[in-house]
């Protein structure tokens, strides 16, 4: 079987051309399938008496799969051709080149290649090349491929185009036909397409006149090679589908054309003679911020995990709302079950304080709605999260709204008329699209903090705390030290944004006097500033302490705060007693160790660099991997001439040969055995007292074995 | 409590990823490679802990598994089919066996040409790829879709058939447990003198899948989770046995499936019988002994969601084994009709037909479900006992086997009663 793909742009004519070849094959004995591959779903309409068929994309949508039939999508047309038609979404919506995928993967699926056909005729707009419109000039389809133009300037750009597109599938074999030339009328286009074949390395191998034949045949729902066979435009298609014919037998070879650039494009246009091409490396003007073509996965930053998750994951640590993940649903279970786990674990242990829920819910976007758009899908979803009684409701989009461009916004703010009593949240983080995972948690934490209502007054006593991750809190030990810190000043909880809260709590944030940084560092510096944005709130200078430096910093900044100046002075004076003593009882296992602190989650380390320079240790690397986040993310250490940044593991293994140390402390979940002792970085809490707990655990990681028993087990295979 | 479940693009990537010696190579973001690669390492993991420092190369970044382009806004505007150009050598560098190149949703959208970086480097007969639209497919379809392209992709022949020898299709990766569920039934299959060489799905290598085809009997345990697979064996010449019980769940399935096999292979059932009666005198005793425990069991209502063949005869063993009520049983989609008709037929006969096809309910005794929803709802208040029965809690497994086949199932079934019971 030869399969030719007959590209043009859109309204040049190429169905018509591709119907009334589809004949001519046909007459000459050969079993044609002719596949519409255009959205407006007309090729096959001239081989079926004018009437439209049903579309594989509708079929597709409307029928499932274990229902589908090859015979409902081919139906047998004038002179035997068996005709398919593609469809696709409605302008604006959706995604029309997934259509084209889909359609081919339907029909392989259903059985056509086991059809009884000779040639294949794929009819294809060319205005997009876009990966799904390219699909039929993949090698396993397209043979052949002929290029249909009339002598308008945009008509040859989209034939340029198209030989782009084969440039980039190229298969090793030269597949271009040629050029038809269907003819407009415009003064000197014959000349004009001939020069831009000539340039380009291939041929006119056909001019169809205007002739009103086409208009009265297609008037009346027919080919013009069906209707007037004896006709010259007949004769002229009758050569084409011998060309094909020759060239699917080798007697006449096809080309590998050599598409123009912009400028040779320009000569074209103006008539000049058209210059040598440049040659240059093209550069891409695309949405990406000018940066510059690819060619290597070492050019760009790699994202862990999504702007989606990341969004979705502030939304959760809000007890009352529902999240409605705008993707399929993979995502919904990735994500559902991660943070399922998560929270199961903290209620475990006993320190998430409500009954854990799962308030994802999913629009389940599959492939119709990537080709007719998701925006039913969305509101579906809307409307059943709506019925469950939720009062928040935030919508955060994945990868493919992003790419087919679902106007989420419109119909958010469309239903969020059918529902006053409902807040809508929409966070178009599109999958990773925006960025990874904490550029969707600043996002989502934005949408938030609009929730908060500037004028609720103050009340004496209480106090927020800002931070991305409440991890070191989450033991209950650590939530009673902070508690215990706080009482000792008349403090409690008001909001901690964001976790483990709602929306009333968020709503009242500003009942609390003051506002305190979980822990200093960038994202925390961020979502301070979000609200402050929001507020004009600013947060207490000194964030809550790590440590006994900090601490004893934050004991008097906050004694002197609330008139306390005694009270903080008493604290101080204790805990650095208890401290020094620690040190001095423990110094000895510390003390000329040489100790490499790597650090990926860009916790405070200060507190760390002091305990273990207090207890004598010799630290000979502190390293601070990259930020994977678009505009990157600062440090901030009172330490900084210490922080290698943009410290990759590949340079921990060289630092592990080169500076042999003793004791690794990372937060990189990884054993390396043999190497050196390695300790967790710690998830310490707050204050003092579990900071010299800390310690003690480093101290018996080096007293211990490097490796657990368990290693000796292999793995099964 | 709405259910979060896979689709069929975590299917596909997880039944690349059973494969022994198969790698999957995701065209897609971080954040979809990042959950699989955990899920896949959590349930599945091949390689030595130290080994992660032999990953920090491009596609890897240090992990071994489901190695990845990592695309962004710009792939997905611009193609990124040099990123497979390059990254295809480098997961080649493992060696794997057979690789298969997955696209993610968003990927779908770009139409990458896969074809031609596979021929251009000369790997037609190492490296399949996959850009079908996977999220329209349920979960346990797509993974037998996936096990079949990768059969295609392999194009074994049946040479030399071998009497007595079975393959295992329907158990996979994500059901519970599956290390101990696989051994759990080919210890049944071969304590009735059946040798199983290949479990395709659930552990077998890409050398025992080409030498599958000379298997005499394939034996379905879950028939959703080998759909594709299943005619792929029938056409070539590989001699189907499918128990008309559904899948081993419970004692009553369990001795089904093994008469089942026995009767269709011509072997003696006994040896593995016996098994099942040594565990029923077994739980005798231990209810006996608990019996305050086990009394409070009688009555309780429960609530089962999951696979279809696995819901009819868990439904049928709690209605009859332990007497509980079914207040909402629930399938999956993409059930085998059979066992939908099946359940349904059955819940009518008791007079609970109003319980079909309701998600877990709020209040009731237990429920039984995939791992999140069934632990949720038992520590939320929604149930008395939460049982997962269904896809694995990203390795929250327990070192004790505790799969839901077999005999062994049974009794994990019945331990979760009891103690539920107990502290409740």
């Amino acid at each position: 079987m030869y399969q030719v793909a007959i590209y043009g742009k859109g309204g040049i004519g190429k169905s018509t051309m591709s119907a009334n070849i589809s004949v001519a094959l046909a007459s000459r004995g050969l079993k044609v399938l002719q596949v519409g591959c255009d959205p407006k779903h007309d090729s096959t309409r001239l081989l079926l008496g004018g009437e439209a068929q049903k579309t594989v994309l509708e079929y597709v949508r409307s029928v499932p799969l274990p229902q589908r039939r090859l015979e409902d999508i081919i139906v047998e047309g004038t002179a035997g051709v068996l005709c398919a038609e593609a469809g696709g979404p409605e302008p604006g919506i959706g995604c029309a080149g997934r259509g084209i995928l889909t359609t081919f993967d339907t029909l392989r699926k259903l059985g056509a290649d086991d059809l009884d056909t000779d040639v294949r005729v794929y009819d294809v707009l060319g205005d997009v090349v876009c990966g799904g419109f390219a699909v039929p000039l993949r090698g396993e389809y397209a043979d052949g491929i002929i290029l249909v133009t009339s002598g308008e300037f945009m008509s040859m750009y989209a034939a340029n185009n198209i030989m782009k597109g084969l440039e980039n599938f190229d298969t090793g074999s030269p597949r271009l036909i040629g050029i038809i030339l269907n003819s407009r009328g415009v003064k000197g286009e014959e000349e004009t397409v001939r020069r831009f074949a000539a340039a380009t390395g291939t041929e006119v191998i056909s001019v169809i006149p205007r002739d009103r034949l086409f208009a009265e045949a297609e008037a009346a729902g027919h080919t013009v090679r069906e209707l007037h066979p004896d006709s010259e435009v007949a004769a002229s298609l009758d050569a084409i589908a011998q060309r094909i014919l020759d060239v699917s037998e080798g007697r006449v070879a096809a080309v590998a054309p050599t598409p123009l650039d912009d400028d040779q494009m320009s000569d074209l246009a103006a008539g000049r003679e058209i210059r040598p091409s440049s040659g240059g490396v093209p550069v891409a003007r695309s949405g990406c911020h000018g940066c510059g073509v690819r060619g290597s996965i070492r050019d760009h930053r790699v994202m862990s995990s999504c702007a989606a998750y990341g969004a979705t994951a502030a939304f959760l640590k809000m007890n009352d709302v529902a999240v409605v993940i705008h993707g399929p649903r993979s995502c919904q279970y990735l994500m559902a079950t991660t943070r399922g786990k998560a929270i199961l674990d903290l209620y475990a242990r006993g320190v998430y304080r409500r009954d854990p829920q799962c308030n994802i819910r999913c629009t389940m976007m599959d492939d119709s709605a990537s080709i007719f758009g998701g925006i039913g899908f969305l509101e579906e979803a809307l409307e059943a999260t709506v019925a469950e009684g939720f009062h928040d409701i935030a919508v955060v989009t994945t990868c493919m709204p992003g790419i087919i461009g679902d106007d989420c916004e419109a119909l958010l703010t469309r239903v969020s008329g059918l529902h006053p009593d409902v807040r809508f949240h929409l966070v178009p983080a599109d999958g990773d699209i925006c960025g990874e995972y904490t550029d969707g948690f600043m996002m989502a934490a934005g949408a938030i903090a609009d929730m908060i209502d500037p004028d609720v007054p103050v009340e004496p006593g209480y106090v927020n705390l800002i931070g991305t991750s409440f991890f070191d809190l989450q033991s209950r030990e650590h939530a009673r030290e902070l508690e215990r810190m706080l009482a000792r000043f008349g403090l409690r909880e008001n909001c901690r944004f964001l976790d483990e809260t709602t929306s009333d709590t968020v709503r009242n944030y500003c009942r609390a006097s003051m506002d305190m940084m979980v822990t200093d560092n960038a994202n925390s510096r961020e979502l301070a500033s979000i609200i402050e944005s929001r507020t004009g709130r600013r947060p207490f200078p000194v964030p809550m302490p790590v440590g006994l430096h900090d601490y004893t910093e934050w004991l008097r900044a906050v004694g002197s705060e609330l008139g306390m100046e005694a009270e903080a002075e008493e604290e101080a004076g204790n805990v650095c007693a208890e401290y020094d003593a620690f040190v001095v009882d423990h110094r000895h296992r510390f003390a000329g160790k040489r100790v490499i602190v790597m650090n990926k989650l860009t916790h405070n380390v200060d507190w760390l660099i002091d305990l273990l320079q207090d207890l004598g240790a010799d630290i000979v690397r502190v390293g601070f991997v990259s930020s994977p986040r678009k505009n990157g993310s600062r440090i901030y250490s009172r330490h900084m001439e210490m922080i290698t940044t943009d410290y990759e593991v590949e340079d921990l293994l060289e630092d592990m040969s080169s500076l042999d140390p003793d004791l690794l402390i990372s937060d990189i979940a990884r054993p390396l055995s043999g190497r050196c002792r390695m300790a967790r970085f710690g998830k310490v809490g707050v204050g003092v007292r579990s900071v010299l707990e800390y310690a003690e655990y480093v101290e018996n990681i080096m007293r211990l074995p490097n490796d657990e028993g368990w290693k000796e087990g292999r793995v099964i295979r | 409590m709405t259910r979060v479940l896979p689709d069929g693009f975590n299917g596909a990537i997880m039944a690349v990823e059973s494969i022994s010696d198969a790698m999957v190579f995701l065209h897609g973001p971080g954040g979809c490679r990042v959950r699989h690669m955990v899920h896949s390492t959590a349930v599945y993991p091949r390689d030595d802990p130290d080994d992660d420092l032999d990953f920090f190369s491009p596609y890897f970044y240090g992990y071994p598994r489901v190695p990845a382009t990592y695309l962004d806004e710009y792939d997905f505007i611009n193609g990124a089919a040099y990123k497979v150009r390059e990254g295809l050598p480098i997961v080649e560098s493992r060696r794997p066996e057979f690789a298969v190149i997955i696209n993610s949703p968003g990927a779908g959208l770009i139409g990458d040409n896969h074809e031609k970086a596979i021929r251009d480097l000369g790997l037609e007969s190492k490296v399949v790829y996959m850009d079908e639209s996977l999220v329209s497919m349920p979960v346990t379809m797509c993974y037998g879709h996936m096990l079949r392209t990768v059969l295609e992709g392999l194009d074994p022949v049946r040479d030399s058939p071998r009497p007595g020898t079975v393959v295992l299709l329907g158990l996979t990766i994500m059901d519970k447990d599956w290390r101990a569920a696989t051994e759990e039934l080919c210890g049944l299959v071969e304590s009735m003198g059946l040798e199983v060489v290949a479990v395709p799905g659930a552990g077998a290598t890409v050398a025992e899948l080409r030498g599958s085809l000379n298997a005499e009997f394939a034996v379905v345990v879950c028939p959703e989770a080998c759909q594709g697979l299943v005619d792929y064996y029938a056409d070539n010449g590989v001699r189907i046995i499918r128990s008309p019980h559904g899948a081993p769940v419970g004692f009553d399935a369990t001795e089904g499936w093994i008469r089942t096999v026995a009767e269709a292979a011509g072997c003696d059932p006994a040896p593995a019988l016996a098994r099942v009666r040594r565990a029923r005198d077994r739980v005798l005793e231990k209810f006996v002994g608990m019996k305050y425990n086990a009394l409070r069991i009688k009555g309780m209502t429960f609530s089962a969601a999951g696979i279809a063949s696995v819901v009819r005869p868990l439904t049928e063993w709690l209605y009859t084994y332990l007497c509980m009520a079914p207040v909402a049983v629930d399938v999956d989609p993409g059930a085998d009709p059979d066992e939908v008709d099946a359940v349904r037929s059955f819940l009518e006969s008791i007079d609970y037909a109003e319980s079909f096809g309701r998600p877990p309910v709020h209040g009731c005794g237990a429920v039984f479900s995939e791992g999140l929803t069934a632990v949720t709802m038992s520590v939320n208040g929604g149930c008395r006992v939460g049982v997962p029965i269904g896809h694995s809690s990203m390795g929250l497994d327990d070192v004790i086997p505790r799969p839901i086949y077999g005999v062994q199932g049974s009794l994990y079934i019945l331990d979760e009663m009891l103690h539920g019971a107990r502290v409740n």
